[in-house]
């Protein structure tokens, strides 16, 4: 009996000891600071995110700000910035570091609006060719609205959402509008709902939170942008949020992007009007038309 | 006797108890108790050896196992990462190409079939890499490898599974992309739109490249990152199959000791028992029996264990069986050798056939020769008195035959003289016939020497032959009783308790005192044959001195004086007178000699016994009598 109570009070002890070993890393031990700069249509996700991490871990401080997403790639490849959030993808010429890792957190949707004076509710793809584009469509009659100017805003070529536009709607073609000096998602929400006329896009995370009612989204090619259109891929525009960082051996960077796939943080993108990721698996595979 | 045995042997039958095959308590070890010792013993190793193997066999196969599973994930990784890399090629070269055929396109005179060449070339391109990204996207994918998710779960890095759905998904779209804008400059090209086509490449061509070859880079970084998440994993799992393996050994030597505990229990309890068992017996208490449980060889010993000590039982029992009936012979010869020390010669002890009833056999034979001796002492005893009677009458005639003589001296000398009283005749033992008439001394010399030749006679046949006998006799008994008290103290020595050892003792002791009255018996005897064999021959020389002064009478007859004569015939008076006296004494010699043998009674032989003395007085007269002839005992002392 005495053998038998002794080597069960050893095995007892043993195991505490090996699944003590076998734990992971203290989390309470993280604390340290994190530099977030670059897309600002990621950045009300990050933000809120930051805050989340901060609470959770409260010796860790996280400093969220915009600048747009190649500034945000730049100072993630030259390490001014742990981490550096993007609307577009890393050029491998541009950013060739072997090191630059993608992480793809949600999927933002974009979607046009116009101002209120403007009726319609629907654009095909090649009527937004022909208003930002080519020109040939410049007054609202033509396409079925009242008889106005259309006035498109543009942003800058840094913008990360006009890249977007250009690749997924306009073909690569270029924009021909109304210059903004800045790449602000709110500059041009309000240019659009103070310029009648006007047709802007802007992703839904920066649309939604700031309701105005002299702004309304349109659909492209009678599709809006929900999240059933674009998981089907009825809907082209849309865009992965990507964020960059150098090197894998930060545990608090790790901690923080790994932090920023679990259900809590995706749950907020969600709320914050992006898409999750978990939403958008595969669906995307369409067939391919081969020539 | 042999009847008891047989009963005592059936009894022992009955009070052993039957073997209990079955126990009463411990229904687990019923099977395991009829094993034998070696066959538990081969069953307890052999499951030790079988719970070690097992547990061995489990760990191996489990570190086996989980090995096998990372080094498919490892090379799943590699075939994936060698696949995208070409493709990452692919993409490449499908922007060079397309930059090639439009260089082609736009020279001042192009060349068709170059330019048919490097429009292959970017279809092939096309379909190489869509088969590749297809190819990963079906079957390459994490979640479609359910055991490398586990991995990657175990690892804690599960969130790389959606991550590797949605690089592959945004690669696709971006490939899509790319393709579509593509086509669309192929297809000017063909159109021999190249402004147009030229256009496209720079505005949509090269970014969506860009972006299909940035979002495959990130693919094929994620599947490196993969490979060091595998590693965490493989890390994580030996941790868990050290642990497992120390539980698992604990486990089993734990479960090896209860078997080896089971099995020695099943031997030791038994055997403590067993030894409590020896113990009692050590310590005298023959009644303490085991229980005998089982049949191996364990049950075999506990058996034979209780066989043995009923049968020592039964020995004890014997013993003191035999020992009572020896100690009732014993008592029985005791009182039978009482009898006879009591003076009872003709006891007869009963003959049995062990030691006792031999030495009563020996007692017996002895008893017998000694009464056999006794009676002939008797006899020669009597046949002494007989002679010393008639000797009494002889002498007493002898004496009146010398009175006679004195009368006729003393009155007439007459040489024929009347006939005088004749004594009686004596009894027919005697030869000493009353002579004729003639009293002269020519005629007492012949007289003198029928009583020396008398006396001689007596001396050597009657008395000292007898005496001698009864000597030897008596030698013979006291060697017999000596063979017997040797005989006794060997048995004595054998005996199998005290008892009969202190009776035995006891009969020594009462035969070495038979022995010692003998021997008493004999020297007196011998010293009776000595005084007897002096005082005849004392009588022998005086009548031999008589005889010669008698002759010397002879022939000076008329010499012959009264008061010589007279002289002489009270001499002869006074030594028929000794005669009488010794012969009177030699009797009642004879006489003590029988009533001492009668009653068994030598003791006083050195004391002072009458007929001693007076053998002795008598002794001492003859002698007076032969030294000084002129003294004259009175003749009134009759």
């Amino acid at each position: 009996m005495f053998r038998n109570k002794a080597t069960a009070f050893a095995c007892a002890v043993l195991v505490l000891l090996l699944s003590a070993c076998t734990s992971p890393v203290k989390t309470a031990e993280l604390s340290g600071h994190i530099k977030v700069v670059g897309s600002t249509a990621l950045q009300p996700l990050v933000t809120r995110a930051a805050q989340l991490f901060q609470q959770r871990y409260p010796y860790v401080q996280i400093s969220v700000s915009g600048g747009g997403s190649i500034y945000g790639l730049q100072a993630a490849a030259n390490h001014q910035s742990d981490i550096g959030d993007s609307d577009i993808y890393a050029d491998p010429a541009l950013y060739p570091d072997p090191n630059l890792t993608d992480y793809i957190v949600c999927v933002i949707p974009f979607t046009m609006i116009v101002n209120t004076g403007v009726t319609i509710t629907n654009l095909s793809s090649q009527q937004l060719t022909d208003i930002f584009s080519t020109g040939t469509v410049n007054n609202w009659k033509q396409v079925g609205g009242p008889n106005l100017p259309i006035v498109p805003v543009v942003r800058p070529a840094t913008s990360g959402t006009r890249a977007t536009f250009r690749k997924y709607i306009l073909g690569g073609r270029d924009e021909k509008g109304q210059l903004l000096q800045t790449d602000s998602s709110t500059t041009v929400l309000e240019t659009v709902a103070h310029t009648p006329g006007a047709i802007g896009y802007i992703g839904l995370s920066v649309l939604n939170p700031n309701k105005q009612s002299s702004v309304r989204a349109i659909a492209i090619d009678n599709q809006m942008a929900t999240a059933n259109s674009i998981a089907s891929g009825r809907y082209a525009f849309w865009g992965y949020e990507h964020m960059y960082t150098l090197g894998e051996s930060n545990n608090l960077v790790n901690a923080f992007l790994n932090f920023m796939f679990t259900p809590t943080v995706q749950q907020e993108a969600h709320k914050l009007s992006y898409i999750s990721i978990d939403v958008l698996r595969l669906s995307t595979v369409k067939p391919l038309s081969n020539g | 006797m042999s009847f008891s045995k047989e009963t005592i042997a059936t009894t022992d039958r009955a009070t052993t108890p039957a073997l209990p095959i079955r126990p009463k308590s411990r229904r687990g070890g019923h099977l395991l108790l009829d094993l034998s010792i070696a066959g538990r013993l081969t069953l307890g190793f052999l499951t030790a050896a079988l719970i070690a193997a097992f547990v061995t066999g489990v760990i191996g196969i489990e570190r086996s196992q989980s090995l096998s599973r990372q080094s498919d994930f490892y090379q799943s990784l590699l075939e994936a990462n060698t696949a995208l890399t070409t493709g990452a090629n692919f993409l490449q070269l499908m922007n060079s190409e397309t930059h090639a055929v439009l260089d082609t396109a736009s020279a001042s005179s192009p060349s068709q079939e170059t330019l048919n060449q490097e429009q292959n070339a970017v279809q092939m391109l096309t379909t190489r890499y869509d088969n590749t990204l297809t190819t990963y996207v079906t079957s390459n994918l994490l979640t479609q490898h359910p055991d490398q998710v586990n991995l990657l779960d175990e690892a804690g890095h599960s969130i790389q599974v959606t991550q590797q759905q949605t690089l592959a998904s945004s690669a696709l779209r971006t490939w899509h992309l790319y393709s579509t804008s593509q086509q669309e400059i192929l297809q000017n090209v063909k159109q021999g739109n190249i402004e147009q086509a030229q256009l496209l490449e720079r505005a949509q061509g090269e970014p969506t490249n860009a972006d299909a070859r940035s979002a495959l880079s990130a693919l094929i970084q994620l599947d490196t990152r993969l490979a060091v998440s595998v590693r965490d994993a493989a890390s994580v799992e030996e941790q868990m199959q050290i642990l497992t393996t120390i539980i698992a050994a604990i486990l089993a030597f734990v479960a090896i000791a209860l078997v080896g505990l089971f099995i020695s229990g099943t031997l030791v309890r038994r055997l403590k028992k067993l030894r409590q068992i020896t113990q009692a017996v050590e310590q005298g208490q023959l009644h303490a029996r085991a229980t005998v449980i089982g049949r191996d060889e364990i049950a075999d010993v506990s058996a034979s264990v209780n066989a043995m000590l009923e049968t020592i039982i039964g020995l004890l029992e014997e013993t003191r069986r035999q020992r009572d009936a020896l100690t009732n012979a014993a008592t029985h010869l005791f009182s039978d050798m009482r009898l006879v020390s009591a003076g009872e010669l003709r006891a007869d002890a009963t003959v049995t056939n062990d030691p006792i009833g031999l030495l009563a056999n020996a007692f017996n034979f002895t008893i017998s020769r000694f009464r056999r001796f006794v009676v002939r002492a008797q006899s020669t005893i009597e046949q002494m008195e007989v002679i010393a009677q008639h000797e009494l009458a002889r002498s007493e005639v002898f004496a009146q035959i010398m009175r006679n003589c004195l009368q006729e001296s003393s009155a007439q000398p007459h040489p024929d003289s009347p006939p005088l009283n004749r004594p009686i005749r004596n009894t027919p033992s005697g030869s000493l016939t009353i002579p004729d008439e003639s009293n002269e001394p020519s005629d007492l010399a012949p007289k003198v020497e029928h009583i020396r030749e008398y006396l001689h006679q007596l001396n050597n046949k009657g008395i000292v032959q007898h005496t001698r006998a009864v000597s030897v006799l008596a030698k013979q008994i006291s060697h017999a009783l000596r063979q017997l008290s040797e005989q006794m103290k060997v048995q004595a020595e054998n005996s199998l308790d005290g008892k009969s050892t202190l009776a035995l003792l006891m009969y020594l002791q009462e035969l070495q005192r038979l022995e010692n009255r003998q021997l008493h018996m004999i020297s007196e005897l011998d010293r009776v044959q000595k005084n007897t064999t002096h005082g005849l021959r004392a009588v022998d020389t005086d009548l031999d001195k008589l005889t010669a002064d008698l002759l010397l009478l002879k022939p000076d007859k008329s010499q012959l004086s009264n008061t010589r004569v007279a002289e002489y015939a009270l001499q002869g008076i006074g030594f028929s007178h000794d005669i009488t006296m010794l012969a009177r004494n030699l009797t009642a010699v004879a006489q003590e000699l029988n009533t001492g043998i009668v009653t068994f009674q030598l003791d006083s032989i050195e004391g002072t016994s009458p007929a001693t003395n007076a053998a002795r007085q008598s002794y001492v007269l003859a002698e007076e009598v032969t030294l000084e002839p002129q003294k004259l005992p009175a003749p009134a002392a009759w």
